[in-house]
C-alpha cells in the first residue's frame, strides 16, 4: 500500500512546486492553523487583518492562508463558541503559524459542526434542521448495535412499534406509503450498503440526523425519509497519543413468556373435551392426511375406543392440568442473555500525519440456550498533509467479521405438553402427524420419528458468517486560495455465508426423509431421499464502488462576505449475487452428498394419493443498482448574520424499463438564516444568541419493485412438471410511472439564554408527499387485485422542540441539567386513487397502511358498540340506530364515514426527558420517554380460534356467563357454534380501542470518574466506571389494560450492564 | 489541470452513463421479450390450468355434513346451500378472480407477442393460438357460473352482463357483455385457436389443436349447437395420440388408480386448490352411487370406501387428490355420442358410446347399446356416471333443465331441514361478487 501512495505524493509535490512558482513575488504567504485545546483543527474560523478588508476563513483542516506584503500586522481571529484572539505577526513568516483558541464556556453549545456527509458545516452558518448526537451521547447507552443509540435522544426520530419490520425507525413520520421507508444511512461520506449490525458503536465519533430538505436534496433521490450521517473516529492530531479501552458486560432477564394473558390450561382442556363431544375432531381424526391432534384429544379418542381406561384418562388429565409449556420452555430452553463488549482504540499523530486504530470484540449469548453471536471489528484511518498543507490524503480500512450460531430452535408444542418427566428424562412431543400413524409404522424400519426437543438443544449446526470490508480514500488539493479539488472513493465488499448442516440427529431431517419413504409390497423400503444430513447453503457476495469528484470554493472577501460553493458528480455501482443451494444425504466428514431426483412426483408416506417432488431449494439472484448524480451547493453569509443557502441535485439510476429521460429526478432546496442576536436592535443580555432559519425544497424516493414495462419473474421448476420453468407476471405495464417527491418546509429558531441557563431549538415543518406510489384495489376482472401507480398525496405538519436546562452549574461540586425534546407529527392522506373497504380499514391498526383521505397513514377504526346482549351475552353493534346482532348486515351497511375513527395508530406526540446529575466524580443520567396521542386495539378472546381447538386469551375467564354479567364485563359469552362473523365484529368493536399514551422510565446510567489529575498514582489518565439499566418500565399509562400499549405480545426484557472505559 | 480538461472528463463520463444505467437491476426479472419468456408465462399452470369449483359445490355429485360446512368459506357454504346472495361485501371469490387472472395473463402474453419481430412464425402462431384458447377457456368457465344459460335455440336471458377483456392495460375499461355476446366472443377466440395452434404440444398443460377441438365441442355442446359439437368431437378422434384407458387394466387397490397425464388427457387442468375439496367428508351422493350397475368398473375405480364407511371419490384424472376439470377423451366420446344421436346419426352415436363403454365394463358384463327410443336417455345417463366429479355437471344441469324430459330438482338436508333447487331456478346464475361492483 505504501508505494502507490508515495508515488501520488511525488506527483502532487511536483504540481505544488509548479504552482508555487507562479506566486506573486511581492506578497508573502502566511499559512496558519487554528486548533482547539485538544489539538483538533477548527474549520470556519474567521481571520481578519486588522484595519484592512483583507481576510479569510480556515478550511476543514483548520488551515488559513493569507498573502501579505512585508510588515507588521494584527490578525483578529474569531469564531462563535470561542474566545476572540488578536495576534501580532511579522511578515514574512518563516514557519507555519499555529494558534490555539479557547472555548468560550458561555457559548459552548453553539459550537457544533455538522457533518452532512458532503461538508462539515458550523452550526451558525447552517440553515437546515440537523441534530447532532455527540460522542458522549452515543456512548450513553450500552448496546451491540449503533441504531439503538439514537433512541429517545433524537428529536423527530422514533422507533416504530406499529408497521413493517422493514421500517424500524421514522424521521418526522413516514414519507411514503408503499415504497422504501428507511432513512438513508451515510457512513464516512458514502451511503452504507451493508447491514447496520456491522457497525461497532465504539468506532463512531458522531451522528448527525438530517431532517429537512436542506440536507435531503444534498442526498437526493434516496433522502426522502431523512438521512443519518455516521462519522467514525479520526486520528487525534496534535498532542499525545491516546489509547482508550472500553469494556462492558450486559445481563438480560429471561423473556417473560407469561406476559401475554393466555387462558388457563384447565379452561382449555375443558374446551377440548366439549369440542370432542360435539364431534369436532372426528374429521381430522379420520383424515387421510394424518393431521396432528392434541395429546388430550388423542387420549379422549383412545378412551372412547377403549384403548385406555377412564382412570388412565383421568391420570393424563391431571398431568395436563399441571403442565404449562411456557414453564417447560423457560426451564429448559431459556437463560439470561449475556452480552460482552470489548473495544480498544489507539489514536494520535502530529500536524501532518494522524492515525487511528480500533479493535472491537462483541460476544453475545442469546437468551435461548445454544444460540450466540459475535462480532470482531478492526479498523484504521490514516491521514496525511503535505508540508504546506495544500494537499491532503486520507485512507481508511474497516474489517468486520460477524458470526451467528443458531444451535437451537424453539419447539412448537401444545400448551400442556411436557419436555421431560418427573426425574428429568427428556420426553418426545407431538409433532407434524398424529402419533397413531407414526406408531403404526414403528416396525417398518423408518428413521426414528419421535421429536425429543431437549435432546436437540444446541445440536443444530447452523451458522452465519459474514465478512465486511470497507476501504475509503480521499485526496484533496487546494488549487488556489479557497479553491479545492477533492476526490473520494469507497470500495465495499460483503461476503455472507449462511450454512445449516442438519443431520439425522435432528428431527426435522428424519421427518423429511420418512415423509418420502415408500414401503414396497415386500416390506423393503425405497428412500428417494437418502439418509444423511440436509445441508443448506446461502452464499451472498456484494460489492460496491462509489466515486465522488468535487470542487469547492470558499472565500471571504471584504471581511464581511463569505461564499461557499460546492459542486461535483458521483458514480455508484452496487452489485449483489446470492446463491442458495441444498444438498441431500450430505456427509460432512467425507464431504460428499447424494444426487437427487427432483423431477419425479413421489407419493408421500402420510397419504400416498398426495404426491410431491423432493423440495428443490436452489435459487440464484443478482442485483445491480447504479446511480449517477450531479450536485451543487452554495452558501453565502454576510456579516456572519445573514446566510442564504441553495442546493440542487439530479439523480439517475438504472430503474428497469424506464426511458432514459425518465430515469432521473431533479431535486433542489433553498435556505435562509439570520442571526438576530447580532443585530443592534436585538442585542440584550437575556438572550445573547437568537437565530432564525428556514428551508424549503424537494427530496425523492424510489421504488425498485415497479416498472413501466411488463415484468415477470422466472422460477426454475413448475410444481406440476418439475422439469419445466415458468414465469409469473410481477408488474403489469404502467407507462405513467414517475419518482416519488417529497416537498419539505422547515421554519425554526435557535436560542440561548444568559449563562446558558436555557437553550434550545424550535423547528416547525410541513411535508407534502407527491406522486407517491399507491397500490389501489382494482376490479378483480382486470386480472389483478391491486395495481401500483403514482396515485397518492400526503401531508404532514409537525414540530420538534429541543430544550436544554442548566438548573445548577456550580462547576465544582454539583451539576444538574435537563435535556427535553418534544416532537409532534400530524400526518394525513390528501389524495388516493380509491376508497378502502370497511374491513381493510378496520384491520389497519396491524401496521398495514390503508389510506383514507383526511386521516393519518396509520389509523385506528372500529365499529360502534351496542354493549353485550343481556340475554345471550353476544356482542352487539348498532344497526339503524338499534342494538343488533346481525353482524353481516352491520358490517355491510356501515359506510366508511360511519366507522368510528379514533385517531392515529402511531404516536402523534413523543419525546424524552433526560436528567443529568453530576456530584463530584459521580454522574447519573436518567431518561424517561413518552408517547402520546395514539390508539391501539386491546387483545382479547377470539372464539373462532378457540372453537377450532387452539388456546386463546385469558379474557375467557372474564366472559359473560349469566344475565347481569353485561354490567361488569365487555367480553362476550362463549358462542354455541362457530361464528367467524361474530369474532370479526367483536375484534372491531369500539370497546376494544384504548389510548396508547404513556410515560416510560427507559434507562438509568450511573458512572464514576477517576482522573490522574486528581489521583496522580493512577496508571492511566482517566477512567469511567459505569452501569446502565435498560427497559425499566412504565411510569404511567392511560389505559387500564394490563399490557404495555407498545408491546402487546412480548415485552423487551430488562437488562443491566457494567463497564469501564479507560483512557491511558 | 485547466477547467476545460475538467469539463471534458465530465462530458465523457456522462456520455458513458446511459450504458452504465442500462444494467438490469435484478437477474430474475425479465421483460417477456422473446418467445421463450412468453412460453414461460403461459406455462404457469397454477394460474393457467384452472377450473372453477362453485359449480361443483352447487351440483349433486357430493354431499357433506353440517359440521364440515363450518370449514367452508362463508360464500362456499352459501353456494352449497343454494342461497340467493351468497357473496358478502368483501369476499374474495376465487372463482371470479382466478379466471380473470388467467385471461389477464393470456392478454399480457398476446400483447407482448404482437411486439415481437423477426421470430419463428410457427411458434409465434402457436402461442397466439394458445392465448386465444385460454381466453375461450376462461370466459367459458365464467359464463357457466355468472351468466344465464345460452342456447343457439334462442331461449336465453340477456339481462345480465359481465366484463370481457382482451387488453392487459389495467386502466382500460372492460366491455360488458351478456350471455349471447359472450358466446360469440368465446367462439371467435376458438376460431383463432383452431386456426393457429399446432397439432401437438410438448406438455399436456399446453393446449394444442386437439384441445381446441375438444374445447369447441364442449362450448357448442353447452350451447346446444349439437351439429358443431359433433363436428369438433369427430375431429378430436383423428388425433391418434389419445386413447381411451381400458379400466380392466387398472388396479383398484392403488390410492388413485388413474395416472396424471394419462392417454385420455388432452388438456390438463385442475379445480382451484381448496382444502374443502379434499376432505373425507366430501361424500359421494348416494343417488349418484346407485346409478352404477354391477360390472361397471367406474364404480370400483372412481370410489373408495373408508374404514368408517365414508365413500369418497378418489380417481381424479390429475393422478392426485386435486379434481380434474380439463379436456379428456372420455368426455369427447360422450359428447360425440349425444351430439350424434341428437343430430340423427344413431349409428355413429352407438359406435361412440359402445366403444367407450367397452373400456368401462368387465368383458363379462358389457352389453352394447342397441338403437332404441331411449338411447338418448341412456347416453345422458352414461355421461352423468362417466363425468362425475369433473367440471361438467353444473353446465349439464343448466342445459338439460331446458328440456322437460330431463329436468331435475336437487335436494340437500341442512340442520335437519330439506332444501331444494328447482330446474331453471335463478340460483343457476351466481351474482357478480360485490367486490367487483364496489
Amino acid at each position: 500500500m505504501k508505494k502507490p501512495i508515495s508515488l501520488i505524493f511525488l506527483l502532487i509535490l511536483k504540481f505544488m512546486i509548479d504552482s508555487a512558482s507562479a506566486q506573486d513575488v511581492r506578497n508573502h504567504q502566511v499559512v496558519g492553523t487554528i486548533i482547539d485545546r485538544n489539538g483538533e483543527p477548527i474549520p470556519g474560523v474567521s481571520i481578519l487583518v486588522k484595519g484592512t478588508q483583507n481576510g479569510t476563513v480556515t478550511n476543514i483542516e483548520g488551515v488559513f492562508l493569507l498573502n501579505l506584503p512585508s510588515g507588521n500586522y494584527t490578525l483578529d481571529v474569531s469564531f462563535i463558541g470561542f474566545k476572540k484572539l488578536a495576534i501580532d505577526i511579522q511578515v514574512p513568516v518563516n514557519t507555519p503559524l499555529e494558534f490555539t483558541m479557547e472555548k468560550d464556556d458561555l457559548e459552548l453549545s453553539t459550537f457544533e459542526v455538522f457533518s452532512t456527509g458532503y461538508q462539515e458545516l458550523p452550526k451558525e452558518r447552517s440553515t437546515g434542521s440537523f441534530i447532532q448526537i455527540n460522542n458522549e451521547l452515543i456512548d450513553r447507552r450500552v448496546s451491540t448495535d449503533i441504531l439503538s443509540r439514537l433512541e429517545d435522544v433524537t428529536p423527530g426520530l422514533i422507533f416504530n412499534r406499529v408497521g413493517a419490520a422493514s421500517e424500524p425507525i421514522s424521521i418526522r413520520g413516514r414519507s411514503t406509503l408503499f415504497s422504501n421507508a428507511s432513512p438513508l444511512i451515510i457512513i464516512d461520506n458514502f451511503p452504507y450498503d451493508g447491514p447496520l449490525d456491522n457497525i461497532n458503536p465504539n468506532d463512531v465519533e458522531s451522528i448527525t440526523v438530517l431532517k429537512d430538505a436542506a440536507a435531503a436534496s444534498i442526498w437526493g433521490a434516496r433522502a426522502g425519509n431523512g438521512v443519518i450521517v455516521i462519522t467514525t473516529k479520526k486520528g487525534a492530531g496534535l498532542g499525545k497519543d491516546r489509547v482508550t479501552l472500553n469494556t462492558n458486560v450486559t445481563l438480560e432477564e429471561k423473556p417473560d413468556l407469561f406476559y401475554f394473558p393466555r387462558m388457563e390450561i384447565w379452561d382449555f382442556l375443558d374446551m377440548e373435551r366439549n369440542l370432542f363431544q360435539t364431534g369436532f375432531f372426528n374429521a381430522n381424526y379420520q383424515s387421510v392426511n394424518r393431521p396432528l391432534l392434541s395429546p388430550y384429544v388423542e387420549a379422549l379418542f383412545a378412551n372412547a375406543e377403549g384403548r385406555i381406561s377412564d382412570q388412565e384418562l383421568e391420570q393424563k388429565l391431571q398431568l395436563f392440568r399441571n403442565t404449562d409449556d411456557r414453564r417447560e420452555l423457560l426451564d429448559n430452553f431459556y437463560r439470561n442473555a449475556i452480552r460482552q463488549q470489548y473495544s480498544l482504540n489507539y489514536s494520535g499523530g502530529d500536524n501532518l500525519h494522524q492515525y487511528n486504530y480500533s479493535a472491537g470484540w462483541d460476544r453475545n449469548l442469546s437468551n435461548v440456550i445454544g444460540n450466540d453471536n459475535s462480532r470482531i471489528t478492526l479498523s484504521t484511518l490514516q491521514s496525511w498533509k503535505s508540508k504546506n498543507k495544500k494537499f491532503n490524503l486520507s485512507s481508511g480500512l474497516y474489517l468486520v467479521n460477524r458470526s451467528v450460531d443458531t444451535g437451537t430452535l424453539l419447539p412448537e408444542m401444545f400448551p400442556y405438553e411436557r419436555l421431560s418427566d418427573e426425574v428429568g428424562n427428556p420426553l418426545p412431543i407431538f409433532q407434524n402427524y398424529t402419533p397413531r400413524f407414526k406408531n403404526s409404522l414403528a416396525k417398518v424400519g423408518l428413521l426414528n420419528w419421535e421429536f425429543v426437543p431437549i435432546e436437540e438443544i444446541g445440536r443444530r449446526d447452523a451458522t452465519v458468517r459474514e465478512t465486511d470490508i470497507r476501504f475509503n480514500f480521499n485526496a484533496g488539493y487546494e488549487l488556489t486560495k479557497g479553491f479545492r479539488w477533492d476526490i473520494y472513493y469507497q470500495y465495499w465488499q460483503n461476503d455472507l455465508r449462511n450454512e445449516s448442516n442438519i443431520g439425522t440427529d435432528i428431527y426435522s431431517t428424519r421427518n423429511l426423509i420418512n415423509l418420502f419413504t415408500q414401503i414396497n409390497p415386500d416390506g423393503t423400503l425405497f428412500r428417494p431421499l437418502p439418509i444423511g444430513a440436509i445441508f443448506d447453503q446461502t452464499i451472498g457476495k456484494s460489492f460496491s464502488h462509489s466515486f465522488r469528484n468535487q470542487l469547492s470554493y470558499n472565500k471571504q472577501f471584504f471581511g464581511e462576505h463569505e461564499l461557499t460553493v460546492l459542486a461535483g458528480f458521483e458514480l455508484k455501482d452496487l452489485q449483489t449475487v446470492t446463491d442458495i443451494r441444498r444438498f441431500y444425504g450430505y456427509d460432512d466428514e467425507l464431504g460428499i452428498s447424494t444426487p437427487i431426483d427432483y423431477i419425479t412426483l413421489f407419493p408421500r408416506l402420510i397419504n400416498p394419493a398426495s404426491r410431491g417432488a423432493i423440495p428443490f431449494n436452489d435459487q440464484h439472484s443478482g442485483i445491480i443498482n447504479r446511480f449517477v448524480s450531479l450536485y451543487g451547493n452554495i452558501g453565502y453569509t454576510y456579516k456572519g448574520r445573514y446566510t442564504i443557502t441553495a442546493s440542487a441535485r439530479k439523480d439517475q439510476s438504472n430503474l428497469f424499463g424506464v426511458d432514459a429521460n425518465m430515469r432521473g429526478v431533479p431535486l433542489w432546496s433553498v435556505g435562509l438564516g439570520w442571526v438576530l442576536s447580532e443585530e443592534e436592535f436585538f442585542k440584550n443580555d437575556l438572550i445573547p444568541f437568537f437565530k432564525l432559519r428556514m428551508t424549503h425544497g424537494y427530496s425523492g424516493n424510489i421504488n425498485q419493485n415497479v416498472s413501466a414495462l411488463t415484468t415477470a419473474r422466472l422460477s426454475p421448476s413448475l410444481p406440476l412438471i418439475p422439469s419445466l420453468r415458468f414465469a409469473t407476471i410481477t408488474n403489469p405495464p404502467n407507462p405513467e410511472l414517475r419518482w416519488e417527491k417529497i416537498q419539505m418546509t422547515n421554519v425554526a429558531f435557535d436560542f440561548e439564554s444568559k449563562n446558558r441557563f436555557l437553550s434550545g431549538e424550535f423547528d416547525f415543518f410541513h411535508k407534502r408527499g407527491q406522486d407517491l406510489f399507491g397500490a389501489i384495489q382494482v376490479q378483480p376482472s382486470t386480472g389483478v387485485e391491486r395495481f401500483n401507480g403514482n396515485f397518492a398525496e400526503t401531508e404532514t405538519f409537525g414540530f420538534d422542540f429541543n430544550l436544554n436546562f442548566n438548573w445548577i452549574n456550580s462547576s465544582k461540586k454539583f451539576n444538574w441539567n435537563t435535556d427535553l425534546f418534544w416532537s409532534h407529527i400530524n400526518d394525513k392522506i390528501l389524495d388516493y386513487g380509491v376508497d378502502a373497504t370497511i374491513i381493510s380499514l378496520l384491520n389497519s391498526d396491524n401496521g398495514i397502511i390503508v389510506p383514507k383521505i383526511g386521516n393519518p397513514l396509520f389509523s385506528v377504526y372500529s365499529l360502534q358498540s351496542g354493549g353485550l346482549d343481556p340475554n345471550t351475552g353476544m356482542p352487539r353493534g348498532i344497526l339503524e340506530g338499534q342494538p343488533s346482532m346481525e353482524y353481516s348486515r352491520i358490517i355491510s351497511t356501515t359506510s366508511i364515514d360511519d366507522l368510528v375513527f379514533h385517531g392515529s395508530a402511531r404516536p402523534t406526540h413523543f419525546g424524552a426527558i433526560r436528567n443529568n446529575f453530576r456530584y463530584g466524580s459521580f454522574s447519573l443520567s436518567v431518561n424517561a420517554s413518552y408517547r402520546l396521542g395514539y390508539f391501539f386495539r386491546r387483545s382479547s378472546i377470539n372464539y373462532n380460534n378457540l372453537l377450532r381447538g387452539n388456546i386463546d386469551h385469558s379474557d375467557f375467564s372474564h366472559r359473560w356467563q349469566r344475565p347481569g354479567d353485561e354490567l361488569i364485563t365487555t367480553i362476550p359469552a362463549l358462542p354455541t357454534t362457530l361464528n367467524p362473523l361474530r369474532d370479526t365484529f367483536y375484534r372491531n368493536v369500539s370497546d376494544r380501542i384504548e389510548r396508547g399514551d404513556h410515560f416510560r422510565l427507559q434507562d438509568i446510567r450511573l458512572a464514576y470518574n477517576l482522573q490522574k489529575s486528581k489521583l496522580p498514582s493512577l496508571p492511566f489518565q482517566r477512567a469511567e466506571i459505569y452501569s446502565y439499566i435498560n427497559n425499566i418500565g412504565l411510569l404511567w399509562k392511560a389505559t387500564d389494560d394490563r399490557l404495555d400499549p407498545d408491546f402487546q405480545t412480548m415485552i423487551p426484557p430488562r437488562s443491566i450492564a457494567f463497564g469501564v472505559k479507560i483512557d491511558f | 489541470m485547466n477547467k476545460s480538461t475538467y469539463f471534458l472528463i465530465i462530458a465523457v463520463i456522462l456520455a458513458a452513463c446511459d450504458e452504465f444505467l442500462d444494467a438490469k437491476p435484478s437477474k430474475d426479472i425479465v421483460t417477456p421479450n422473446s418467445l421463450e419468456f412468453i412460453e414461460d408465462i403461459l406455462n404457469f399452470s397454477t394460474r393457467m390450468n384452472i377450473d372453477l369449483t362453485l359449480g361443483y359445490v352447487a351440483s349433486d355429485d357430493y354431499i357433506t355434513t353440517d359440521q364440515a360446512l363450518n370449514n367452508y368459506q362463508p360464500w362456499q357454504k352459501s353456494v352449497y346451500l343454494w342461497e340467493e346472495e351468497p357473496f358478502q361485501l368483501n369476499d374474495v371469490v376465487f372463482d371470479w378472480n382466478s379466471p380473470y387472472n388467467q385471461i389477464f395473463t393470456a392478454n399480457v402474453a398476446e400483447s407482448e407477442l404482437e411486439k415481437l419481430i423477426n421470430v419463428d412464425d410457427t411458434k409465434r402462431r402457436h402461442l397466439i393460438g394458445t392465448t386465444a384458447f385460454y381466453r375461450a377457456y376462461g370466459f367459458y368457465n365464467l359464463s357457466q357460473l355468472f351468466l344465464p344459460h345460452y342456447s343457439i335455440n334462442g331461449e336465453f336471458d340477456n339481462s345480465i352482463s359481465i366484463p370481457y377483456r382482451e387488453t392487459p392495460v389495467i386502466t382500460q375499461p372492460s366491455e360488458m357483455v351478456n350471455a349471447e355476446e359472450m358466446f360469440l366472443r368465446i367462439t371467435r377466440n376458438l376460431d383463432i385457436a383452431l386456426e393457429n395452434l399446432n397439432s401437438s404440444s410438448t406438455h399436456k398443460i399446453n393446449p394444442n389443436l386437439a384441445a381446441a377441438h375438444a374445447l369447441a365441442a364442449r362450448v357448442y355442446f353447452t350451447a346446444e349447437d349439437y351439429e358443431k359439437s359433433y363436428q369438433h368431437a369427430r375431429r378430436v378422434l383423428e388425433f391418434s395420440t389419445y386413447q381411451l384407458i381400458d379400466y380392466n387394466q387398472l388396479s383398484p387397490s392403488a390410492a388413485n388408480p388413474i395416472e396424471q397425464f394419462n392417454s385420455e388427457v388432452i388438456f390438463h387442468s385442475e379445480f382451484l386448490a381448496q382444502a374443502i375439496l379434499y376432505s373425507q367428508l366430501v361424500l359421494v351422493n348416494p343417488e349418484l352411487l346407485s346409478l352404477y350397475k354391477d360390472g361397471d368398473l367406474r364404480k370400483s375405480i372412481y370410489f373408495i370406501t373408508r374404514p368408517n364407511g365414508n365413500i369418497n371419490f378418489r380417481a381424479s384424472y390429475t393422478g392426485r387428490v386435486n379434481l380434474f376439470g380439463g379436456l379428456a377423451l372420455d368426455e369427447v366420446y360422450l359428447t360425440l355420442a349425444e351430439s350424434a344421436q341428437r343430430t340423427g346419426r344413431t349409428n355413429e352415436a352407438l359406435e361412440a358410446i359402445n366403444f367407450y363403454l367397452s373400456k368401462r365394463y368387465t368383458p363379462e358384463t358389457f352389453v352394447p347399446f342397441r338403437p332404441d327410443s331411449s338411447l338418448l336417455e341412456k347416453i345422458i345417463l352414461e355421461r352423468r356416471k362417466g363425468l362425475a366429479f369433473r367440471a361438467n355437471r353444473w353446465s349439464d344441469l343448466r342445459r338439460l333443465n331446458r328440456d322437460p324430459r330431463f329436468q331435475k330438482t336437487l335436494f340437500r338436508t341442512y340442520q335437519g331441514v330439506q332444501i331444494s333447487l328447482l330446474p331453471n331456478s335463478p340460483i343457476y346464475t351466481l351474482p357478480v361478487p360485490p367486490l367487483e361492483l364496489n
